[in-house]
């Protein structure tokens, strides 16, 4: 099982351009199971990422589409020799718990979540979203 | 986390734009975490192997 705010390892997945991707970390953001465009989900995911260089960090940072948060900082995680990582909280990726093998790795703390609610809701009004439903089709 | 607002379902089951292919981009080229070596050698470790058919 897995709830909103965890941080979870996806060990192979589809990704927008529908093709195999292997072993990818993805945050939580819904649990429940639902119907999207015809298709029933079970949780939604957005991808994480980790950031390696000050060159890279300033690229995500000017992005308004994606958020930067501290690796370590977050509940459980394993140690990364990352300290910073990004979600690309403008991809909502759809899944069913059947069609793949996840692990739950840790979850965000309280402030990095609030923050996420906040980016997700700023990237809705200015419709920056992005349904990735290969993962379901 | 039980007592944190959660976003309302609907926003979850709006219909938007699909993201078809668009993840080819230079941020997709960025490495995900390195793995603590337990979670590695937890679920994911190779216990044997099948033998290939003659």
């Amino acid at each position: 099982m897995c709830k909103v705010g965890d941080i979870i390892k996806v060990e192979k997945y589809i990704g927008d351009d529908g093709s195999e991707v292997g072993r990818h970390t993805f945050v939580v953001i819904d649990e429940d199971e639902d119907v999207i465009e015809g298709y029933n989900f079970d949780f939604v995911g957005s991808p994480m990422s980790s950031i390696k260089s000050e060159a890279q960090r300033q690229k995500v940072e000017a992005d308004e589409r994606l958020m930067i948060l501290k690796t370590n900082d977050q509940n459980g995680m394993p140690a990364s020799k990352y300290d910073e990582s990004f979600l690309k909280t403008n991809l909502f990726y759809y899944f069913k718990k059947e069609k793949i093998q996840y692990q739950v790795i840790g979850s965000l703390n309280i402030e990095t979540y609030m923050k996420l609610i906040e980016q997700l809701k700023n990237l809705d009004e200015k419709g920056l979203i992005e349904n990735v439903l290969t993962n379901l089709e | 986390m039980e007592e944190v607002k959660k976003l309302p379902k609907s926003f979850f089951t709006k219909v938007r734009p699909i993201a078809k292919g668009k993840e080819k981009s230079s941020y997709s080229k960025i490495e995900e975490i390195k793995w603590n070596k337990d979670i590695l050698q937890g679920k994911n470790k190779v216990i044997g192997t099948i033998s290939k058919k003659v």
